[in-house]
């Protein structure tokens, strides 16, 4: 029986497993925008969450019992002064995850986790430097970059479209 | 202490094994880039999920 075992131990001993939500969440407050695996994120949620229910109150009591988890002054003071303030009318809901894909190297399926409210570009230097590129672009960069950039696509079409392939040939077979 | 009596034949093994199958992913059409992708996730390709840009996608 499984009952009532709602804890992920995520391979680590208890003080291990405490001492990486401390850090995971103190990133997502610093940064408010991190990408890990799709379980981390599941567990760092739940404490996030809670961390910015407690700060909602707004109390020296509540700071302190949120520095015990956020133990970076900095971050705890941007938690306090910035986040928690632009989440004053929400009771829930503080964090979206967005699933992404697997990793290479251990296929680990990624997500990406993102505080409400959160600056609108994912990094505002590299969407500048896209904006940039395309129409500035030195000569030889130019005809090298497209060609790389479209072969990539159209392999992973070409495999994309191999599985759909499969699919239909599948529903055909039951078809029959 | 109990042992099998017989030999497991390869025939056997094949056939337990025949029910084993792949199913396909379902995939869906990225509705920003037309691509095909796993369903409730950000799409590989261009980084589009629920209509806005999640991540940004480094062009190799």
């Amino acid at each position: 029986m499984r009952h009532r075992k709602d804890t992920v131990k995520l391979s680590r001993t208890r003080s291990h497993r405490a001492a990486l939500v401390s850090n995971m969440v103190t990133s997502l407050f610093k940064y408010e925008r991190i990408k890990t695996t799709i379980t981390k994120a599941m567990v760092i949620r739940r404490d996030a969450e809670h961390m910015i229910s407690i700060a909602q109150k707004g109390t020296l009591a509540a700071r302190r019992q949120v520095a015990t988890v956020v133990k970076d002054q900095t971050v705890l003071r941007k938690l306090f002064d910035v986040i928690v303030p632009r989440m004053k009318d929400k009771k829930s809901g503080f964090i979206s995850i967005v699933k992404l894909w697997p990793r290479h190297g251990d296929a680990a399926l990624l997500a990406q986790m993102e505080l409400f409210g959160a600056p609108a570009k994912v990094k505002p230097e590299e969407a500048e430097k896209k904006a940039k590129a395309a129409p500035k672009k030195k000569a030889e960069k130019k005809e090298e970059a497209p060609k790389a950039k479209k072969e990539k696509p159209e392999k992973k079409a070409a495999s994309a479209k191999a599985t759909a392939d499969k699919a239909e040939k599948k529903e055909a077979k039951k078809a029959e | 202490m109990p042992v099998p009596k017989r030999k497991h034949s390869n025939s056997r093994t094949g056939k337990r094994r025949a029910n084993w199958k792949l199913t396909a992913p379902n995939l869906v059409k990225c509705s920003h880039c037309h691509q095909s992708r796993m369903p409730h996730r950000a799409c590989p390709y261009c980084g589009y999920y629920g209509g806005r840009e999640i991540v940004s996608i480094k062009e190799v």
